[in-house]
Parts: C-alpha cells; structure tokens; sequence
C-alpha cells in the first residue's frame, strides 16, 4: 500500500517544517502535515515523539524556533492561544484537565468561553446532549467524581461548545479500556460528520490508522512515514515506522 | 459579657484581614504571584482618604476607591504582566520592588511623620452602651465584611467571569486552551483587590487615622501570616487564614495586659509557628501530605 496523499480536500491547517525546542532540547524536528477539511487525520508516535509540543504550538502555548503553522491560509505565528482557540481551533488536552472542584455544568460553560458568537448555541447542546448523555445526566456533579471515560466524554463536550472548525485531539484514549474507546471513535465519526475537521493525535497505532483518512508517524521530532487505513494491517511498517528504525 | 465583647471585637477585626486576604489570594490564584505590594494600594487609599478629608464622606471614599481600583491595574499592566511567564522568585522580587518604590514615593511626598485621614472618625463613638459596649466602627467592620465578602463569593460563583477566575486559578494553562481571556481575568482580579484595598483603608483609618508609608505593609505582613497558615492555594482557606489573625490580634489585644502590648506580634508569630509545625500545609487546608516535601 503507498502512502496517501496528502488532504485531498483543501486543507484547513497546514504545518510546514515546523521546529519547536524545549530549552535547548529539540522537541519538533521539521515536521510537516496536513489537514483537510472535514478529514479525521492521525498523528502517532511513542512518548516523546513530540505530537503533544506540536499540538500546544499550533495553540499558540509553545513558541515554534523555525516553520509556519497557517490555519486556513493564515499565519499563526506570536497569535495569542485564547484568539486561536476563537478563530475556530479547540484542543482537547492529554490528561483532559478537566476543572475537578467545578461541576460539570461548569466546566460545560467555561467551554463557551471560546465562542466568536452565542450564535448556534442551542443546536449544539442539542447535538451534544444526544452525544453525551452521561455527561448532561451528571452536570450537577463534580467533575472529579466523574470516571475516566467520562471525563473525556465531558473534554471532547466542552471543547465542541466552543464551536471549533478543527478539534485537536490529544490521546483521548488514554487509560481507557478498549470497549470504551471503540465507542469514543463512533463519536469521533460522528463529530466529523457535523463537519468538525479533526487531528487525533494518538499512541494507538492500528486502531488510529483505521480510523483516519491519512495518519503521520512521527518519531524523535520527525515526520517519518504517513500511511492509509489500508496500511492497517500492515504491522511491520507501522512498527518500523513508530519505534523509527 | 466580656468574652462576648472580645469575640465581636475579634469577628471585626477578622473581617478587616480576610478582605486583605482576598486580595492577595485572588491575585495568587491567577498569577500564582504573592503581592507584596498589595500593602501599598491599602496606603495609596489611606493617604487619598487624608488628601480628600475636606471633600464630602462619600466623595472621598469614592476617591480612595477609585484610586485604590487605578493603582491595582496600574501594577498590573506596568509591572507584572511582562513577568507573567517569569519564575516564582523573580516575581516575587518584583513585587517587593514595586512595594519599596511606592513606600519611597510615599516618603518623599508625605514625609515620615504621617497624615491624618479624619473622614469617618465619627464613626468611633459608641453604638451600643451597657454591659455590651460597641462602637459604630465595629458594626461597620462586620456589615462591610460580610457585603465585600458575599459580593465575591457571588462574583465567583454566579459570574461568567467568576467562573473564569476559578478556572484560571485551579489550571491557567487549561482555561486558556478553552479561550478564557487572560489578560481579563488577571485585571478583574485586581481590580476586585483594589476595591477590597480600598475598603480595607477606609475601616483602617477610622481606629488609627496616621497614615504613614507603611500603614498598609503592616497589615499585609501579618495578614500574609496568616494566608499562609490557612492555606495560600484555596480562596476561602486563605480568607480564613486572613480572618484568623485579625481575630487573634484583636484578641490578644484584649487580653494582654497593656504593660505587655509590645509582646502582641512575637504572640501572634508563636501561634503561627505552632501551627506550622502541626499543619505545614495550612490550618484549613486538606491534609495532603504528598505535597509536603521534606527537605
């Protein structure tokens, strides 16, 4: 199976030779990708590999030393991460940091904090009320009470009341077990198919590959394969790929 | 009678420093910065309340809000939001500049000796008589307090913005990947703890109307005394922290013999060390003992 191209739709964010360092430590080596519009694209690596530090530097939390992250055609360079957040990105973060001594109604409100507009509001809680209904069950509770799954649940929910054009997606798996993310990724079909264009960065290779019309390997800061759901099954590549040999 | 008396003369005193404790806390919360300086907006007031003690009461102690509330976001926008990013230690530095600078100010143009702030020295005469005796200050204490403390308590809990606040304060970095606006919710909380500077000035002066340049610092260091024993990271555990030592001082007070007034502050030091050792994460925090690390 050859690599696919890349976003056969125009593309809606575009990396390019994208360098971030921690101290002097380089954590993003020249990575380029894209993301089409209305596409769910992967990114995966092992810890480390620097997915995280480019997800963060696309928000604008991370300073990138060299390249260019454009959001439809736009430069993000020294953007402030609350105006991103507002031009129509939202980041779903590792670890969700959900706001444990809030409720979860609250923690739903501070998602509206990155709206352009009140515009719509009501169609989205609709729409997330029948996504989520656990989370809209529970919103009285602490959110710290609530179990992991659904504390992602709640995540991806506020980070979709911000009305995001692209969701950025980092490790919602994590710690889930493996029921539970079989249907995380029914959502995350579903969520595409309102229009919402997502990166899913992931260490859940195979099942991430499936899933997404185009996925990035990325090892030690580099791009350095991009392989098609048909690259699936192909375990050797996918391996060769992630561990960077 | 006499303990009752005590008790309500502590409860006054306790409100005064817990509207100081939130002062500071809500600025720790956002900006995980211990103010120094917050002592000098409570000076800056004190002074203003001296400056406009020929203007109508009302007129000067919108005056000493109005530059308490300048004061604060001055701070801010001058001085502290370049080092938003910066390390604890540098910011705390920077804090301690911003205080001695004002304190220097505040020397040359009022000089050493003090000013009186006479504005509502009326309100030191006696409310109730008898058995019970109260001033109206006292009442005044209580009734403010409880406003300014209410007020936040719904700020924070009923607001938008409130709820920004607290989320900012338990994960700065999470609530800005969501769009809360930083810039706004560090000015709102200083602007919040200029009005409580200023209001904290206006009680002040009523008991001891000599502002000098360190009218407020005082307050600040023990009531930073005490935001530390109750618990810097939460707003309410530092409010009582706050409340606390303005009981114990007015307590003590009351019962230390006048001949050993001048043991009141090594008193208040003891009990704090006391309570340091016995909960080193703070009186009314919860016990979390991960987090104590041992050196």
């Amino acid at each position: 199976m050859t690599a696919p191209d890349a976003a056969g739709t125009a593309p809606i964010l575009e990396i390019e030779g994208l360098e971030v360092r921690h101290g002097a430590v380089p954590a993003v080596r020249g990575a380029s990708l894209d993301v089409g519009a209305g596409e769910i694209v992967g990114l995966i690596g092992a810890n480390g590999a620097g997915k995280s530090t480019t997800l963060l530097t696309v928000m604008g939390a991370h300073r990138p030393h060299g390249g260019e992250v454009r959001f439809r055609g736009e430069a993000l360079a020294r953007r402030r991460t609350e105006d991103i957040v507002r031009s129509g990105i939202a980041l779903v973060p590792e670890g969700r940091h959900i706001f444990g001594d809030l409720t979860v109604a609250e923690n739903l409100r501070l998602g509206l904090a990155g709206r352009r507009s009140r515009n719509g509001v009501d169609d989205l809680i609709d729409w997330i009320h029948e996504l989520f209904p656990v989370v809209w069950e529970f919103r009285s509770r602490h959110a710290g009470a609530l179990s992991g799954g659904q504390q992602q649940q709640l995540a991806i929910a506020r980070g979709l009341l911000a009305g995001p054009d692209l969701l950025l997606l980092d490790e919602p798996s994590l710690g889930l077990a493996p029921s539970v993310v079989h249907s995380l990724w029914g959502v995350l079909d579903e969520i595409r198919s309102r229009g919402v264009t997502i990166l899913l960065v992931e260490q859940r290779a195979q099942v991430t590959i499936e899933l997404a019309a185009r996925t990035y390997v990325m090892h030690n800061g580099e791009i350095r394969a991009v392989l098609g759901p048909g690259d699936a099954a192909d375990t050797e590549r996918i391996s060769n790929a992630y561990f960077g040999a | 009678m006499d303990v009752l008396q005590t008790l309500i003369n502590g409860t006054a005193l306790g409100a005064v420093y817990a509207l100081v404790a939130v002062g500071l806390a809500l600025i720790f919360g956002v900006m995980r910065l211990i103010n120094f300086a917050h002592g000098e907006l409570i000076t800056a007031g004190g002074y203003t309340l001296a400056l406009a003690s020929a203007f109508p009461t009302v007129a000067a102690i919108a005056l000493a809000v109005v530059v308490c509330v300048a004061l604060a976001w001055l701070m801010e926008r001058v001085a502290f939001r370049r080092l938003r990013n910066a390390a604890p230690a540098t910011t705390l530095v920077a804090t301690f500049a911003v205080a001695f600078t004002l304190q220097a100010i505040w020397l040359i143009a009022f000089g050493p000796q003090g000013e009186s702030a006479d504005v509502l020295t009326s309100l030191n005469r006696t409310a109730i008589s008898g058995e019970l005796s109260l001033r109206w200050i006292t009442i005044v204490m209580l009734v403010t307090g409880a406003i300014l403390l209410g007020g936040t308590i719904l700020l924070l809990n009923r607001t938008t913005i409130g709820l920004q606040m607290r989320a900012a304060a338990a994960d700065f970095r999470a609530a800005r990947l969501l769009g809360v606006r930083a810039d706004r919710v560090i000015s709102v909380a200083f602007v919040i703890a200029g009005v409580m500077a200023a209001a904290v000035a206006v009680l002040l002066t009523v008991p001891r109307p000599l502002v000098t340049p360190t009218f407020g610092l005082e307050v600040v260091i023990l009531t930073l005394v005490g935001v530390v024993v109750g618990g810097m990271d939460r707003l309410w555990s530092a409010t009582c922290g706050g409340f606390a030592i303005g009981f114990a001082i007015a307590v003590l007070g009351d019962v230390l013999p006048s001949s050993e007034r001048v043991f009141l502050p090594s008193a208040v030091f003891l009990l704090v060390i006391v309570v340091l050792v016995l909960r080193p994460g703070g009186l009314f925090a919860p016990r979390r003992p991960a987090t104590v690390e041992r050196v």
